[in-house]
């Protein structure tokens, strides 16, 4: 994406915390593990519909989704491609019909929730609540899935494929708490979290809050190790604008150590955290990244966002928030 | 020049056995292994049939699904004459198409039910953590992602292999499909009552449901200027029908849209196209579904289709990977398969799937993907010089 | 084969099978509100069921009333209106 004209906008953010807020007046600094929230209030508002059918993680993909469409003024074309990342997908309802499975002697189990439980089922209901009929494609890479989607998305809008893309995360905790925090590989001090992002990315700078500059991948495995801190040291001298203010963005996989790195070998950066606002999950990369829009920016600037997996590789995404 | 994308290497396990050579033959010959479901504790096991890897061979542990990819993959090296560790799996991008992995859960849960700690209640290891060992394990160093679209995950995982090749983002890929059903899939189709106790019958006057499958298949893509014969990847669209989200709209109007999205990704018309491999899973709408879209696109001169689910079962998230590999192989062996299942013509539909294996002709080939979710996929790849 | 009554005259039944509806497919009307012989699967039917709904009612008319429907085009035309779905389990149920 870099060395290149074709500039790649933010049209719209939506950012959906563990409270079920998407504004920064109902953000909340979590004192523990989120509660699940009911979201059909807030999806028949946004959509006059009743989801009868859909479950928790559901919910909060497709909310986030349409608050991100609406708050971009304008129609988003029916074929505008759409690109979910979830690390779990659905995880508490995927939970509830496997019991039904394991545990019945007919073997029988609930046509809903196993519905629900398949993965093309959540980009079915977000594609139908916005009226898209494109590309529709759900990316699952652990910590790094919306990273993969994002690059994905922000190729269909270079290549000129499609004038807009929508892009998202999300995912949803679930119980016992435990077994959760193995299954993302979290030690028991941390914080379990869930929550959605969503974009609308465009081709077009009208009403733009930002761009995409670009979305890297590092390896980190082996004799690489630490490498990818001065690549992406390197990375953000070069596509820093004078007037920028710099900001780092920490995934939950990145270590103290890193951050420190980062910041000792970048100049000027500030570091912001938001995961205490929405907690650990694979994919909060978009809920940070999607929060950032929450406020007005008096400066241009420039935020890195960095998150490792637990297996050697590192993604990097760089967005510039307009100042206005 | 323009740049092709080649398929380098193909490799797969089947319920036809190890490696592509073994469901060639089965290909050829018209016939197919098919296991009861006896291996599932499932209470309606005994009366459904599914396609299963070989229980001799592959115990159904939690390495199941590593043993059968890495089977696939080395069949794949093999014809492309590399080795693991070569330089061309460091530089390539791994792409996993799964549509979950429940079944490891599954096994461990029910190890684990009667012992003194509690069992651990669903996956630890995902699909894309399994993408992720599997890099680690062969030294890839490129992008590594997976796509989880249910019945179209690893034909999208070609895709977004194809196009990131054409885009100049990457100039390899190894693309894997691979599904390892549980009791948890197979419950879940029986109470859609989408499975038929008969087996699969294709576009069959007396099809009644889908029989399902499990498989891995694994294809090695690379970019390359020569056009030398072989099989390459030409074209692709991918849309979300939101009319429902078990089944397509029945008009058909909607998988025609795609299939003719994918003709104008390859840069061709319909009339260029040699033959389809169809979806067909036997289930009594999708099929009838898919005859109408192909006579929507291709008139009443329409190339002839054929079903490769009655050979290999519906493997799902495999799916898209191992009917790739599976047609390309017979096509390369000089023969396109006949539809197994296929008996007799439903008049309601009026249209016939291959019944006999016919030559392979040089040309384009069109493969089509429908999966649960309305996620709709079609590729148009090139056999030989045209 | 049952001698009884058909379903579609119990209206106990009818009622009970009109609340399991609302409780299964989580609508939002009253019992009131649905007629007897009206369709009740399509857009335009007075509850708006489809092929998905109907599959998950016979799940649950399985395990409340051993109902068995094992083809989804037997299904839709067992839950074509209330009075054809009393018929049928009125039917079945007894005879299991």
């Amino acid at each position: 994406m870099t060395g290149d004209s074709g500039a790649i906008y933010i049209l719209s953010a939506a950012g959906i915390g563990p409270s079920g807020g998407a504004t920064r007046e109902q953000r909340r600094l979590l004192a523990g593990d989120p509660q699940t929230t009911d979201l059909s209030g807030l999806l028949k508002e946004l959509t006059g519909e009743e989801f009868r059918r859909i479950g928790h993680f559901a919910q909060l993909a497709v909310a986030c989704s349409r608050i991100a469409a609406l708050r971009f003024k304008k129609p988003i074309a029916a074929k505008t491609p759409l690109y979910l990342a979830t690390g779990l997908g659905e995880a508490l309802n995927t939970l509830s019909v496997f019991a039904q499975v394991i545990n019945s002697d007919d073997s029988v189990c609930s046509p809903y929730g196993f519905v629900n439980a398949v993965s093309s089922t959540t980009a079915f209901h977000i594609a139908k609540a916005g009226g898209l009929n494109g590309r529709s494609i759900t990316i699952s890479q652990e910590e790094l899935s919306f990273e993969w989607a994002l690059k994905l998305a922000a190729s269909d809008v270079k290549s000129k494929s499609a004038e807009y893309a929508l892009v998202g995360g999300a995912d949803e905790s679930s119980l016992p708490r435990q077994e959760h925090m193995r299954r993302i590989r979290l030690g028991d001090d941390q914080v379990m979290g869930h929550g959605a992002g969503f974009l609308v990315l465009g081709k077009n700078a009208d009403h733009a809050a930002g761009e995409l500059v670009d979305v890297q991948w590092f390896d980190s495995t082996g004799e690489e190790k630490n490498a990818w801190v001065l690549k992406i040291a390197r990375l953000v001298e070069r596509l820093k604008k004078k007037t920028d203010r710099v900001v780092l963005l920490p995934g939950f996989r990145l270590e103290r150590t890193h951050i420190a790195s980062l910041v000792g070998r970048i100049a000027g950066i500030e570091v912001c955290n938001y995961l205490p606002f929405c907690g650990c999950f694979h994919t909060a990369t978009a809920f940070g990244i999607a929060s950032v829009f929450d406020a007005p920016h008096e400066r241009d600037t420039l935020y890195l966002h960095v998150n490792n997996n637990a297996c050697g590789r590192t993604m990097a995404v760089l967005i510039r928030a307009f100042a206005g | 020049m323009q740049k092709t994308i080649k398929i380098k290497g193909m490799g797969a396990v089947t319920s036809c056995g190890t490696g592509l050579p073994v469901l060639i033959e089965s290909m050829r010959a018209g016939q197919s292994i098919s296991r009861s479901g006896a291996s599932f504790p499932v209470s309606f096991g005994s009366g459904i049939r599914v396609n299963q890897f070989d229980p001799d061979r592959y115990i159904r542990d939690e390495a199941l699904a590593d043993a059968v990819i890495s089977a696939s993959i080395d069949e794949a090296l093999l014809e492309a004459e590399l080795k693991r560790g070569s330089s061309w799996l460091t530089d390539a991008a791994l792409i996993v198409g799964a549509s979950g992995m429940l079944y490891d859960a599954e096994i461990i849960y029910r190890r684990e039910k009667n012992g003194a700690s509690a069992p651990t209640p669903v996956a630890v290891r995902g699909a894309g953590r399994m993408a992720t060992d599997i890099a680690n394990r062969l030294g890839i160093k490129g992008p590594v992602l997976t796509v989880t679209t249910a019945c179209t995950s690893s034909a999208n995982a070609l895709m977004l292999a194809g196009e990131m090749i054409r885009r100049g983002e990457i100039n390899k890929a190894l693309v894997v499909g691979v599904e390892v059903l549980s009791a948890f899939t197979l419950s879940g189709f029986y109470s859609l009552m989408l499975l038929n106790p008969d087996g699969c019958r294709p576009f069959d006057s007396a099809r009644r449901g889908v029989q399902l499958g499990e498989a891995a298949a694994a294809l090695l893509l690379e970019a390359d200027f020569a056009i030398d014969g072989g099989a390459t990847l030409c074209g692709w669209a991918n849309s979300c029908d939101t009319a429902n989200v078990i089944s397509t709209n029945i008009d058909g109007v909607f998988i025609a849209k795609v299939m003719e999205d994918a003709l104008s990704s390859a840069g061709i018309t319909a009339r260029e196209i040699v033959c389809v491999k169809a979806h067909g899973t036997g289930s009594a709408d999708n099929d009838a579904t898919e005859v109408r879209a192909m006579r929507l696109l291709f008139g009443n001169d329409p190339p002839p289709y054929t079903g490769l689910k009655g050979y290999i079962g519906h493997t799902l998230g495999a799916g898209g990977a191992v009917e790739t590999a599976a047609l390309f192989k017979a096509v390369a062996a000089g023969f396109i398969p006949a539809t197994l299942g296929f008996k007799d013509m439903d008049p309601a539909l009026g249209s016939a799937p291959l019944t006999a294996p016919i030559e392979a002709e040089h040309g384009h080939y069109m493969a089509n993907f429908f999966g649960f979710g309305g996620n709709n996929t079609s590729i148009v790849f090139r056999h030989g010089k045209v | 084969m049952s001698y009884s009554q058909p379903g579609s005259q119990d209206n106990p039944l009818k009622t009970e099978l009109k609340k399991l509806i609302i409780e299964t497919c989580r609508k939002k009307t009253s019992v009131e509100a649905i007629p007897d012989d009206a369709p009740i699967i399509g857009m335009e039917s007075c509850l708006g069921l489809d092929s998905l709904d109907v599959l998950e009612l016979s799940v649950v008319l399985k395990k409340r009333y051993n109902v068995k429907i094992m083809d989804s085009k037997d299904a839709m035309r067992v839950m074509k209106s209330i009075n054809s779905l009393a018929d049928t389990v009125a039917l079945l149920a007894k005879n299991d």
